[in-house]
């Protein structure tokens, strides 16, 4: 068997020199955040013992399972729920949105495409209390002044369960769409025009165009997209926190998605070895569920 | 009065923080005393090297990072204070806060501002008109710091200084009934909705603190206050709302600078510096030689605000298991006010989620 030279030694190390910053980066914020969460969890540290914690096994997850009640059942299934409804209209109605956006003919896409762009530019939290005070508020509120010029009384969506998750939805896909449309109208790019002619000339529709050919030829591009908008949808907090629960607005709606009812049970406590307990267990449920999606998307994809 | 920048120059590497009583966060007060405390020590062109205030936004949290303090959870000053302070050799009072006033507006008022809770609730009723959005008597009728008031009236309390919640208490539940009362000409008692409300002058008055005057006076209201303990409860009792007192504390780290922290303390202490904060911002100064100061003695709200901790307001629990009751009593709160939900029922549920979150923290 030849022996590699000194050269030949040195030069598969090459790569990893290069890669070498960013991997220590990565290391630092992201692999030690996880790893120290984990290690806080097997620790009792708290407002009572911030510098003398010690370690305590796996009581704080034996806590944590336990106050998996109704409430937290309650709330996993409608996390899913949400999931399920939010990715199902975010890349149906952004797929037809960009396929409008590419449509042969239409004047000034550019201008439509960057105004589409603003709900993505504009930072969440004031996205977020500019709807719960120009939209949602039943006094001065959009909707609050529609029902009311309609006879309907003053009405705050934001109070009632599912009302305050339609609402929740409705921003969630002013908020979120803008990227699942700036990612499908990429893809729409490599789409071979001459497909289109071809299915034309054999009398094909427009769904069966885009139900044969634009959709398989842009999801390998968005599928991986499509998995990551999907656990930023799973793990959504701010806009039904903020809308919804936080202190001095709670509207009493009761929705609680996985994190917020995590946020609000066990992170306001100051007890850090339980909220990190409760936060790698969230973590372990998401990269499960991942990494099941994950697979199996990408393995359609490829196929 | 002391060279004040020379002391500062000498603190080094001192650490003062501001803080407040219970869960009370000086929140805006830090900002305020901050920018006196700055001005007198370093004129025109504050310098920020030494003198932190900590704030609710942590933006300066990180410069303390070095004293360890970084490290404190954002949102919980009561808790992080209590558990901290052991690294706190000293402290000063400053000024005094708390919702102490029903503010209305002198030009929409009718009648003479009454002296019973019935009768608020009254004027209310006869002023209201929800479609139109106009509002006699507002109030964060969801909120535990505004209804606190009723509740302390009636004898009840949120937690007391033994850190037991008492959201299922009677007294806790008359006063929660009581609250529902008024939530009804009240609109959704969101802060945003009901301060707007009054400054847009579509109320006639609201239940408030001293916080809320520069808003209302950029508003143009002809602003008239009364103190909220001299409305009388229908067991006859005051209103009894929370008094807090922001503060500096100055870290042990800084033992070594003891010289100059006396010095700087007799600054925040002094007279100048109370009667600069009750000019400048309306604060209640915490020093009583400020109140030799006809400036500070003819500003109503700062008369009423020292009436009412002179009277019967109380101080908010400055125990770490304050911080955790906001939720529960906000949602107890909601749930009867905004969902209907049996007072009853509802109390004994919070006061479960009230004990387990404290029994959480350990």
């Amino acid at each position: 068997m030849k022996k590699n030279t000194p050269a030949q030694k040195f030069n598969k190390f090459v790569p990893w020199l290069y890669l070498l910053p960013g991997l220590v980066l990565v290391a630092l914020v992201v692999v030690f955040p996880i790893g120290y969460t984990g290690y806080i969890s097997f620790t009792n540290m708290s407002l009572y013992h911030w510098t003398d914690y010690g370690l305590v096994g796996f009581r704080n997850y034996v806590r944590a399972f336990s106050r998996a009640d109704s409430e937290f059942v309650k709330s996993f299934l409608i996390t899913l729920l949400w999931t399920v409804v939010n990715m199902i209209l975010q890349v149906s109605l952004s797929f037809l949105i960009a396929l409008g956006l590419n449509a042969p003919g239409l004047r000034l896409a550019k201008v439509y495409k960057t105004i589409l762009m603003i709900p993505w530019a504009l930072p969440g939290y004031v996205s977020i209390l500019l709807w719960r005070v120009g939209v949602f508020n039943g006094e001065f509120g959009l909707l609050a002044k529609l029902a009311m010029a309609f006879g309907l009384g003053k009405t705050n969506f934001l109070t009632t369960y599912w009302g305050a998750f339609f609402s929740c939805l409705i921003l969630n896909l002013w908020m979120a769409m803008p990227f699942m449309i700036t990612m499908i109208d990429g893809a729409l790019q490599s789409v071979d025009r001459s497909l289109y002619e071809s299915a034309k000339l054999d009398g094909a529709g427009f769904f069966r165009t885009h139900f044969s050919i634009t959709w398989p030829s842009v999801w390998p591009i968005i599928a991986p997209s499509v998995a990551m908008t999907t656990f930023v949808q799973f793990k959504q907090f701010d806009i039904v926190y903020l809308l919804t629960l936080q202190p001095g607005g709670n509207t009493g709606a009761g929705l609680q998605t996985v994190i917020t009812l995590a946020y609000t049970t066990a992170f306001t406590s100051c007890n850090y070895g339980l909220s990190s307990a409760v936060s790698t267990i969230i973590f372990l449920i998401i990269v499960i569920l991942f990494a099941l999606l994950s697979r199996r998307t990408f393995k359609e994809a490829v196929s | 009065m002391p060279s004040v920048p020379s002391v500062l120059g000498g603190l080094g590497d001192c650490l003062l923080w501001a803080y407040g009583t219970g869960g009370a966060w000086p929140h805006n007060g830090v900002e305020r005393s901050g920018k006196v405390l700055r001005r007198l020590a370093f004129g025109a062109r504050p310098e920020r090297r030494t003198v932190f205030s900590l704030n609710n936004h942590g933006s300066e949290l990180k410069r303390s990072a070095d004293y360890g303090v970084g490290m404190l959870p954002v949102g919980f000053p009561g808790a992080a204070f209590s558990a901290w302070r052991e690294r706190f050799t000293a402290g000063v009072p400053f000024w005094k806060n708390g919702l102490v006033l029903s503010q209305y507006n002198k030009d929409l008022w009718k009648g003479n501002i009454p002296s019973t809770t019935d009768e608020l609730l009254a004027y209310a009723q006869a002023n209201t008109d929800t479609n139109a959005g106009t509002y006699g008597v507002l109030n964060q009728h969801t909120g535990a710091y505004n209804v606190a008031p009723f509740i302390n009236g009636y004898g009840g309390y949120i937690i007391n200084n033994d850190a037991k919640p008492g959201l299922n208490l009677q007294a806790t539940k008359d006063a929660v009934a009581y609250n529902k009362r008024f939530s009804a000409y009240q609109s959704d008692g969101e802060y945003n909705t009901v301060t707007t409300l009054f400054t847009e002058k579509k109320a006639h008055s609201i239940i408030s603190g001293p916080w809320l005057v520069s808003s209302i006076k950029a508003a143009g209201i002809n602003l008239g206050t009364k103190p909220l303990t001299s409305f009388k409860l229908p067991n006859g009792k005051p209103m009894c709302p929370y008094i807090g007192v922001q503060s500096f504390g100055v870290c042990k780290h800084a033992l070594t600078k003891k010289t100059a922290i006396a010095k700087l303390f007799n600054v925040i202490a002094s007279k100048e510096m109370g009667v600069s904060m009750a000019k400048d911002f309306g604060c209640t100064p915490a020093v009583s030689a400020a109140y030799e100061d006809s400036a500070v003695t003819s500003n109503e709200m700062i008369a009423n605000t020292k009436a009412t901790v002179a009277t019967s307001a109380i101080p908010m629990p400055n125990i770490p298991e304050m911080s955790v009751m906001w939720v529960p009593t906000s949602n107890l709160l909601t749930n009867v006010n905004v969902k209907g939900a049996d007072v009853d029922t509802e109390a004994d549920a919070q006061q479960k989620a009230a004990e387990q979150a404290i029994a959480d923290m350990h």
